[in-house]
């Protein structure tokens, strides 16, 4: 078992993966209690025309794929704001044009395209020393705000209406949120890649919520599931030539599954 | 302090609001003193919700002012001495993750420093204020798991921990059976003995009647300002409600 940790890439490959197993639900958990579960497959496709714009123009993907996430949460929430368009059409566009957006660049890139199925499936054994440490980077600055707007994301996740009726700045709080969300997608797409990094962000919440527990309580349980798959699903990968994205995002839908078959404990003394 | 000699916290000129070429509300001026009950009276559709959400400042007028606690509804000084109890729950999902506690909880968000740490005083008001509502046993069950009249005791006490000097309620009581209502009703009037200003709308025009001191009566103009619901004009009550229906007028004068 231990030979797995005698690689360079694959410690490289399990720091990366740890570090978005924690962010990845966190965030996630915000979308899912919102119902804007789409926000993040949305985000996705947009990094994705990210990447294709970075191997066209030759910039460093991550970054690429970041700003042009941060343009576009942007503007989908000002046009949310504007109520000018129901939010699940917003969000379409928003999928349909970048995807557009991104198979018109890598047709424009000429064979410098051959990295693009690591990043749409993800294979975080190709993480290198710089991807490490903007993960790193980007990670813990995404963690660390969440933990010091924990109080006022989950009041305005309660209720949108109320938390402006009291006094908290509701428009301020949905952008930056959706920001975290547009960071934690581009740090995510080397370890499950820009297709099923969604999955990474929405599922473990969803298994988390079948034990019907508080907010708190949620959010743990979704990043020790989370976890556990980036760890079950590298050491898989790694041993049975697995891709490692893929079997990832299958163990948190084990899980999920798992989750539904067990009594939560208020049901269970009921 | 007298109410009748009481300051007003709340004042509107010539209120008027326009959505989509329809008038909602139309020029309405009128004062709400602190300490008021209030009751905000009239038909499904008349503009009672639109008026609330105005003096909320989550609408804003197409004319007129509002003035609350002496500033706009929108300074975050004046929201931060506000308390909201929406409509049937508002927005809350009832399968959102999170217990009664977290829920009240999340209402002195707004009370806290940036970085300032929950606990203390701040603790201590959030379980002196489940008690009072009678929700300190749920505090560890989550929502989903509530009974309408719980879940409203909830955002009750959501409202209250921020210690409000007006509080706001949009028809909570809708889809609640009769203990729970007067249960509800109960705590209302001890939040209001305690001093704080009370803006209640409700279609129930029987237990405005019963339970708040002054009324606003609207169907899209303000047809009444009164300072005793039981003073509102017969006849001005069956043209706000329903022109056929006489048992409205007998059953509103029993109280």
């Amino acid at each position: 078992m231990l030979e797995i940790f005698e690689f360079d890439f694959m410690r490289r490959a399990m720091l990366v993966g740890l570090m978005v197993a924690i962010v990845a639900p966190t965030i996630g958990l915000f979308f899912v209690v919102r119902r804007y579960s789409a926000m993040a497959d949305t985000l996705a496709h947009v990094s994705f025309a990210g990447v294709a714009a970075s191997l066209f123009a030759g910039f460093a993907a991550i970054p690429t794929a970041l700003v042009f996430s941060i343009c576009s949460v942007l503007g989908i929430e000002h046009l949310r704001e504007k109520k000018i368009l129901p939010p699940d059409t917003i969000l379409s566009l928003f999928l349909f044009g970048s995807l557009a957006l991104g198979v018109v660049l890598l047709g424009l890139s000429h064979g410098k395209n051959v990295n693009i199925i690591n990043y749409l499936f993800g294979n975080i054994v190709t993480v290198t020393q710089t991807d490490l440490a903007s993960i790193f980077l980007l990670g813990i600055i995404t963690l660390v705000l969440t933990k010091i707007l924990w109080r006022q994301l989950f009041a305005v996740s309660i209720d949108e209406d109320i938390a402006e009726a009291v006094g908290l700045p509701v428009k301020k709080l949905n952008r930056l949120l959706a920001v975290l969300g547009a960071s934690t997608i581009a740090i995510s797409m080397s370890v499950v890649g820009v297709l099923l990094i969604g999955a990474l962000m929405v599922i473990p919440t969803l298994a988390a919520m079948q034990f019907r527990v508080g907010f708190q309580q949620t959010w743990k349980i979704s990043v020790i599931i989370s976890v556990l798959s980036v760890l079950l699903g590298l050491i898989s990968s790694f041993y049975l030539n697995l891709a490692s994205g893929g079997t990832i995002v299958l163990f948190t839908v084990g899980f999920f599954l798992f989750a539904t078959f067990i009594p939560s404990p208020t049901n269970a003394s009921a | 302090m007298p109410r009748l000699t009481a300051p007003p916290i709340i004042t509107a000129t010539n209120l008027s609001y326009i959505r989509n070429h329809e008038m909602l509300i139309q020029d309405f001026s009128f004062e709400i003193r602190t300490g008021d009950y209030v009751g905000v009276i009239g038909p499904n559709g008349g503009g009672k919700t639109t008026l609330l959400r105005l003096l909320l400042g989550l609408l804003k007028p197409t004319s007129g002012e509002i003035h609350v606690l002496e500033g706009k509804p929108t300074d975050v000084s004046v929201r931060k001495q506000i308390g909201y109890v929406p409509q049937r729950g508002g927005n809350l999902d009832l399968q959102f993750p999170a217990t009664v506690e977290e829920v009240v909880r999340s209402g002195r968000t707004t009370q806290l420093g940036f970085l300032e740490h929950h606990g203390g005083t701040h603790e201590q008001i959030v379980q002196q204020t489940m008690m009072e509502m009678g929700i300190d046993e749920l505090q560890g069950r989550p929502i989903s798991q509530l009974s309408g009249g719980e879940r409203q005791k909830v955002l009750l006490a959501r409202a209250m921990v921020a210690q409000p000097k007006i509080l706001y309620l949009d028809e909570p009581l809708d889809g609640l059976d009769p203990a729970s209502r007067e249960t509800f009703y109960e705590q209302l009037r001890h939040i209001n003995e305690a001093g704080v200003t009370i803006i209640f709308v409700s279609h129930d025009v029987h237990a405005i009647a019963k339970e708040a001191n002054s009324a606003i009566c609207l169907k899209h103009q303000l047809v009444c300002h009164g300072d005793n619901a039981c003073h509102i004009d017969r006849r001005q009550l069956r043209d706000l409600f329903h022109p056929d229906r006489e048992d409205i007028l007998s059953h509103h004068h029993t109280h």
